[in-house]
């Protein structure tokens, strides 16, 4: 147990309090009464310090606070599932034909150019688009928004994937007699599988965060929980204890996606 | 069955040169092997064969007819995969009933088949396994099974003993050795190894750097190789190859060959004394006298060191000056390093190698 | 037959359609729009107006460029120090402190999961903390300590610091403790048995290992941490004053708060410019 030991857990303890410690806070808010949110002492430790009540969640969810959260899904499941068939074709294209036009490294980086473009550059002229064709604040505008955006980030997730599967057994499936298709269908997509769910998840996941596209192009009839949660403290009182309701159920999602999928995520960020 | 022919086939990628204006006729109903070493071009050549790639330039052709432009299912051809190649998620029995199952055929007879094949390959008890509870052998069958499941006329082994080991590698040659016989078929054996080309091939193309150096039976290429690559590339141990430090004129038609430590003398030969040469001598023409009985070229060597593979040993040879040799015996030899022990061997046993590494004859042409 | 040649060269370029099709349905529109905003200048009642270059260098005379790029640089920057630093102590740290592989498994992914909400979600959260009377202000005062104006003009661009850093801390630690995992064990037993001190340890087996891992978490962050402006907006709208305005959060500005269009697409513009530049050198790197 020497020094080094020592520092280390000290700083793994104080660590692990400080990640916690925003979310415990969230969480109990959101089981507090209104006046109970803010006090000094802070009120921390449920039945002891407060009585926990569900008088937040009942307005999120009798109220178009909970709507918020409907959209969302809609939203991100609608974008995830036209992406999908996309992001199989194109992902599988760079793996296996990278000599070919438009499968090549080149083509492949303007995708990723198009990942790592911030949205305050683009979301104007995109506004301006939309609202050209009148479809301002519509579902379809942000779901294929979304979709533009989501396509370079599962392309290249499941590249990675598919770059692990040897291609060999694709020659086998050709030599056997298979076409494209059906050597597709019955050899690469079974092998992709887990590949294809880690993709889906963090595709479906970074829709579920995002809040620019969502405030900008969308937000007054099409609301999502990204855009009503800030929302919450222009009204005359600030429901304090809604807002942290809100925060708890919209971070159980993201928890819920990493913790299945925690292999790929490592995956995904180290693939050279 | 069909007789296959390559004529100028290339194929270049990212402006590297793979398989270089390559021309093989490949008779049919025959052991075939493409021999090369790594990088020499053989596995894409067979992907050529296969239909898998399309070559850049030239043609090939099944039994005179063009198939250049098309795939492996339309040419009937099979392969074995060097790692196998099995489909992790279906069974073996499934694995084999693949190339059946595209033909459409009735599923009963697909099931006769398939037993019929494991059957002889002596795997039918394996068959509802998955590829991941086999063993490496089971694994060889199940993905020869399925070559054999399609009914083609052609099949091509990439490399198939590279991934077992020792014991079932020979065990394995004779199998398909049989296999071959028996079934009539086209087969072609891609090998970096040249045992298996010796063992196995009837004709043999090896290859270097993209370009095919030399066909033809083992005999002839052992006997007559076309240059030092070829010469050592192509035997159990590689061939030594000594320098040659002069060669003089003896009256009586005859010139002696020094190396640096020994000389050893020939029939005259005009062309060997007015360039330079090397010789190449392989471990196994060398002898022990000792064992074998006096020899026309003899001298004495120390010991290196022996290495005994099977039931021959290797004995590493150091004649002084520099100059090593290795050679084999059948017998398992073992002796102390340093000793030292007489060397001979027959004269007429000989490569003889110009400058630029190609054959200008063998020991024995000169006696004739 | 010829037919299966021609599909063999042009199944690839099938295969991308679709892809390519959905994002030029956007892109081929907004990029050549950006360009020609960017000639042009938003006059209220007027509309717009071709004025050539101007914005292009408009913005080497505004003086809150420059203010906006000293916080830009200072927040990614700092930012991306801490996080990267502080991601490879803590995964050190859980490495020396935990000996039990399931336990240190567990408190790995437990520190990994802020990484895993949005920029949005998590301003939210921290305004819990940090609004005049939030939490943490609430803890000072029972301690008897002078309360912090966590989001006055001196406090709030640290503050966005801090709730990035506790977001995102988590990325470098991920990449480093992966790193670190990958390190054979025997490695460590030379070490010891050359009896080397921790530092030295460090130097020699763990940094030449997780150096990699290390140049992509500054690369990662200091690109990600320019590109969203979730958090500012959330908790500061770029305020008070220009306290916590980034030069993304300006463009912002320019084109939904002054509707300068032009001048917003001419920064966009820059600022794509110098994204190409940066995924091109994180592209380089990553091959």
């Amino acid at each position: 147990m020497n020094l080094v030991r020592i520092i280390s857990i000290i700083i793994v303890i104080i660590w692990g309090i400080f990640s916690i410690s925003p979310l415990y806070i969230v969480v109990i808010s959101g089981f507090k009464e209104l006046n109970d949110v803010f006090t000094v002492p802070p009120k921390l430790i449920p039945f002891i310090d407060f009585q926990p009540s569900l008088e937040a969640y009942y307005k999120v969810f009798y109220t178009e606070i909970g709507q918020t959260f409907i959209t969302s899904l809609v939203i991100a499941i609608a974008a995830t599932v036209i992406t999908l068939p996309v992001v199989i074709f194109s992902a599988y294209g760079f793996s296996r034909f990278p000599r070919a036009a438009m499968n090549d490294p080149r083509s492949f980086f303007i995708l990723l150019t198009l990942r790592m473009t911030p949205p305050f550059a683009v979301v104007l002229p995109i506004l301006l688009y939309w609202s050209s064709l009148g479809l301002i604040d519509t579902y379809p505008a942000l779901i294929w928004t979304y979709t533009v955006f989501s396509i370079p980030l599962g392309v290249w997730i499941l590249k990675g994937f598919i770059d692990s599967i040897p291609g060999r057994l694709e020659d086998a499936a050709r030599v056997d007699g298979y076409n494209f298709a059906s050597t597709f269908i019955k050899f690469v997509l079974p092998l992709m599988a887990s590949g294809l769910a880690a993709t889906i998840a963090l595709v479906w996941l970074f829709l579920w965060n995002e809040f620019l596209f969502a405030l900008k192009i969308a937000g007054g009839n099409v609301v999502t929980y990204t855009v009503k949660l800030p929302q919450l403290r222009h009204a005359e009182r600030i429901m304090w204890n809604v807002y942290g309701a809100m925060g708890t159920i919209s971070i159980i999602p993201p928890m819920i996606i990493f913790l299945a999928f925690r292999r790929y995520i490592t995956k995904l960020y180290l693939a050279r | 069955m069909p007789e296959i022919k390559l004529e100028k086939v290339t194929k270049t990628i990212n402006e590297k040169p793979i398989v270089q204006e390559v021309s093989l006729e490949i008779p049919n109903k025959s052991f075939y092997c493409i021999l090369g070493p790594p990088g020499s071009g053989k596995t894409m050549l067979m992907r050529l064969i296969a239909g898998l790639e399309a070559p850049d330039e030239g043609k090939i052709l099944f039994d005179e007819k063009d198939v250049t432009n098309l795939g492996p299912a339309e040419r009937n051809v099979a392969i074995v995969f060097q790692d196998f190649a099995l489909y992790p998620h279906l069974t073996a029995f499934d694995n084999i009933a693949s190339p059946l199952k595209v033909k459409k055929l009735p599923m009963n007879e697909i099931k006769k088949k398939v037993e019929e094949i494991a059957k002889y390959l002596k795997i039918d008890h394996r068959l509802t396994h998955f590829p991941a509870e086999l063993s490496g052998g089971e694994l060889q069958r199940v993905a020869i099974a399925r070559a054999l499941a399609k009914g083609a006329e052609v099949i091509l082994l990439d490399e198939p003993l590279v991934r077992l080991d020792y014991k079932i590698r020979e065990n394995m040659r004779e199998e398909l050795y049989k296999l071959q016989k028996e079934m009539g078929k086209n087969i072609i054996l891609i090998s970096s190894d040249p045992i298996d080309a010796m063992s196995l091939a009837e004709k043999i193309a090896v290859m270097k750097s993209g370009k095919v150096i030399q066909t033809g039976t083992r005999e002839e290429i052992y006997e007559r190789p076309a240059n030092i690559f070829v010469g050592r590339y192509f035997g159990t141990v590689e061939m030594n190859i000594l320098d040659i430090d002069k060669v003089v004129s003896k009256d009586a038609g005859k010139i002696i060959i020094k190396t640096k430590s020994f000389e050893m003398e020939l029939p005259f030969c005009k062309k060997l004394v007015e360039e330079k040469i090397k010789i190449g001598i392989r471990a196994e023409h060398l002898f022990i006298t000792e064992l074998s009985g006096p020899m026309d070229v003899n001298f004495e060597a120390k010991i290196m060191l022996t290495e005994v593979i099977g039931s021959d040993t290797i004995i590493h040879l150091d004649l002084g000056l520099n100059e090593t040799l290795r050679a084999s015996v059948p017998i398992i030899y073992r002796r102390k390093i340093g000793e030292k022990i007489r060397i001979g061997f027959d004269p007429r046993k000989i490569y003889i190698f110009s400058s630029n590494g190609e054959l200008l004859a063998r020991g024995s042409d000169l006696y004739d | 037959m010829a037919s299966e040649k021609k599909t063999k060269t042009s199944l690839p370029i099938f295969l991308q359609l679709p892809a390519t099709i959905i994002i030029w349905s956007l892109v081929g529109y907004v990029l050549p729009y950006l360009i020609y905003l960017s000639f042009n200048k938003n006059i209220p009642g007027k509309g717009l107006v071709f004025v050539g270059i101007e914005n292009y260098y408009k913005f080497l005379i505004d003086p809150r460029v420059y203010g906006d790029l000293f916080r830009t640089i200072y927040y990614s920057g700092l930012g991306t120090i801490i996080e990267v630093i502080l991601g490879m102590v803590i995964a050190l740290a859980i490495t020396n402190a935990i000996k039990n592989e399931r336990i240190r498994y567990m408190v790995f992914l437990l520190f990994l999961i802020p990484m895993s909400f949005s920029e949005a979600i998590v301003a939210n959260m921290w305004l819990l903390l940090v609004t005049p009377v939030g939490y943490i202000n609430s803890f000072l005062k029972v301690l008897n300590l002078p309360t912090i104006s966590w989001l006055g003009s001196d406090m709030a661009l640290t503050t966005i610091i801090i709730s990035d850093v506790w977001q995102w801390t988590s990325l470098p630690l991920l990449l480093i403790y992966a790193a670190r995992s990958s390190i054979s064990k025997e490695f460590y037993d030379m070490a010891d048995l050359d009896k080397l001190s921790s530092w030295q340890t460090f130097r020699v087996v763990t940094w030449p290992h997780i150096k990699w891992a290390v140049a992509v978490s500054i690369l990662l962050r200091f690109i990600f941490m320019n590109i969203y402006i979730d958090k500012i907006f959330i908790l500061t709208y770029g305020g008070p004053g220009f306290a916590t305005e980034t030069l993304g959060f300006y463009i912002f500005l320019q084109a939904f708060q002054y509707g300068a269009y032009g001048y917003a697409a001419a920064l966009s513009i820059i600022t794509l410019l110098i994204v190409g530049i940066l995924t091109y050198i994180f592209w380089k790197f990553m091959r």
